[in-house]
């Protein structure tokens, strides 16, 4: 069985880089990819530009997961790639139909039922929150990045970012967390 | 549990970031989610917090996305545009092909063939074998002093200003002879003008070099001006001496008769450094050559313009010895004359008009 061990090996190497934090390894599954998800959305009424951009999304749903700790091997890298590109797409397809049938445009209801209304209401406060990571200072934005999205542990932090120990990544996140909301209240 | 107990345990934030980054046990959630449905100011804050993290979340896939986009970018304006190789590819394949067509590269030479029409060029500028291939190239390749120093172009114009002279000054057939080479030079350069690949620098220096041995030689008809007896004094030591006045009257006298000079300007003359003489047999001569060379009154002489000055190639019916040899000079008497001694013989030989011999190195004799 040479093929599969031939990809076990890849795809260790490729896992391995992740972990790392080397984004190179997306550029070389992206590139490995690019053809047969171009070709998959081209089938299904989506454009070039769509396939980049949901195989970019899918990296890094890949990217997130391994990173967090929640990726879990069962499959090859790939075939998780395509998987996903094929949720997402499907997704994005649902969405599109209903944009075009009015059924969540806000506009075309004047009274939009409240959950409708709370999820975009939500969404746009997730935005305000991104929109704010990027005005407070580059190692608070990275701490919090380590933390809340990678999931690291203090310790790890600490080695990261050059931290004492746990402690003072712990200390040091509080303060960034009530920066980040200081920062929220001014865009709100 | 306590403080799931406490009305607003969300007031503890590390029990609400656990509860939000989902790092509690399901009892202990099951418990805090009941307050949650009993206590709206606790379930704002859970809210917010999760739309935080969320935010923190997005913030994170995308500042990732957009650099794996700058990175694909950068590959991509690395990576070669194939459209564009592959036309000019098809390009190339198409010139070939046209050319091969119509025969552009049928006078394309190798290397090989390149140096063979080189030595052929050398060999066509050498109307008689006066001069050995070797010395030949030898001194075609290494030229020394202050030809080395002079640059090709100059060379080539003023070999090809003695060029033009020269078939005047000499005789009808060297003429003849030097005009035809002239031709064929001419146009074995014009070839080379036309080839690819080779350097400007190295064409004009083969070219130089070619002509120099090619254009600038010319026949010479010595006549013997004196001869004297084997066992007497050589006549360099009598003019020095002065000891036998008779013989150095009789050479002042045949040197004046040759050369139109005055006795004075003959006895001032000392010998010229810039010949390099050779002897060869006459039975080397080319036919018309040795029709010419009338037994014992006159020797023919090779005269040829090398880089490092001029090389004279007499053919004697007997060949010097070595001491003779060693004993031979080159007297230039005024500007277009010559007297060799030869052994026992006082050979005279007028030069052709412009005839400057420039490149001046320490004489070499070569037998």
């Amino acid at each position: 069985m040479k093929p599969s061990l031939f990809f076990l090996t890849t795809d260790a190497k490729t896992l391995d880089l992740i972990r790392k934090g080397d984004e190179e390894a997306l550029v070389t599954l992206y590139e490995s990819n690019r053809k047969p998800i171009a070709a998959y959305i081209a089938r299904n009424s989506g454009t070039t530009e769509d396939a980049q951009d949901v195989l970019q999304e899918s990296l890094v749903i890949l990217w997130e997961r391994i990173r967090n700790g929640r990726f879990e091997y069962r499959a090859q890298l790939n075939t998780f790639i395509y998987a996903t590109v094929k949720n997402l797409w499907s997704q994005r397809l649902r969405q599109k139909k209903r944009l075009s049938s009015g059924e969540i445009d806000p506009e075309a209801h004047e009274d939009p039922s409240p959950s409708i209304l709370d999820a975009l209401i939500a969404t746009e406060r997730v935005e305000m929150v991104r929109d704010a990571l990027e005005t407070i200072g580059e190692q608070c934005r990275r701490l919090l990045l380590l933390f809340y999205w990678e999931e690291q542990s203090m310790e790890e932090i600490a080695v990261r970012l050059g931290f004492a120990n746990a402690d003072t990544v712990k200390a040091k996140k509080y303060q960034c967390k009530k920066a980040l909301e200081r920062a929220l209240s001014r865009l709100q | 549990m306590s403080e799931s107990n406490n009305i607003h345990w969300t007031e503890n934030e590390e029990l609400l970031e656990q509860f939000v980054l989902g790092r509690l046990e399901s009892a202990e959630v099951v418990e805090l989610e009941k307050h949650l449905q009993e206590c709206d100011q606790c379930r704002k804050v859970v809210t917010s917090e999760r739309e935080l993290i969320a935010g923190i979340r997005l913030a994170g896939r995308g500042s990732v996305k957009r650099r794996l986009a700058q990175r694909l970018e950068q590959r991509k304006a690395h990576s070669p545009n194939w459209y564009r190789v592959a036309g000019v590819a098809a390009g190339i394949v198409l010139l070939v092909t046209v050319g091969v067509h119509n025969g552009w590269f049928v006078g394309t030479e190798t290397q090989m063939e390149k140096r063979n029409r080189t030595d052929k060029t050398e060999k066509l500028a050498e109307p008689t074998p006066a001069v050995s291939p070797e010395r030949q190239a030898a001194n075609v390749e290494k030229p020394s002093g202050d030809a080395a120093r002079r640059s090709v172009g100059e060379e080539q114009q003023k070999v090809q200003g003695l060029a033009a002279g020269a078939p005047k000054a000499a005789g009808a057939e060297s003429g003849k002879l030097a005009e035809a080479q002239v031709d064929k030079l001419k146009d074995l350069k014009a070839a080379d003008a036309g080839r690819e690949g080779e350097s400007r620098e190295k064409k004009d220096r083969i070219a130089a070099s070619t002509v120099a041995s090619a254009l600038v030689t010319t026949w010479l008809q010595g006549t013997v001006i004196s001869e004297r007896d084997q066992n007497a004094p050589a006549p360099a030591e009598m003019a020095a001496n002065a000891k036998d006045e008779r013989a150095v009257l009789r050479k002042e006298k045949a040197v004046n008769q040759f050369a139109g000079k005055t006795s004075k300007e003959v006895a001032g003359g000392k010998a010229d450094q810039n010949f390099i003489i050779s002897q060869k047999p006459n039975t080397d001569l080319p036919p018309t050559q040795r029709a010419q060379q009338q037994r014992g009154f006159s020797v023919q002489a090779l005269l040829q313009k090398i880089p490092t000055g001029t090389q004279i190639t007499v053919y004697l019916d007997s060949l010097l010895t070595k001491k003779e040899f060693d004993q031979t000079r080159v007297q230039r008497i005024g500007e277009d004359s010559i007297i060799m001694n030869l052994g026992s013989r006082l050979v005279g030989y007028k030069l052709p008009p412009d005839w400057n011999a420039q490149g001046v190195q320490q004489p070499r004799k070569e037998k």
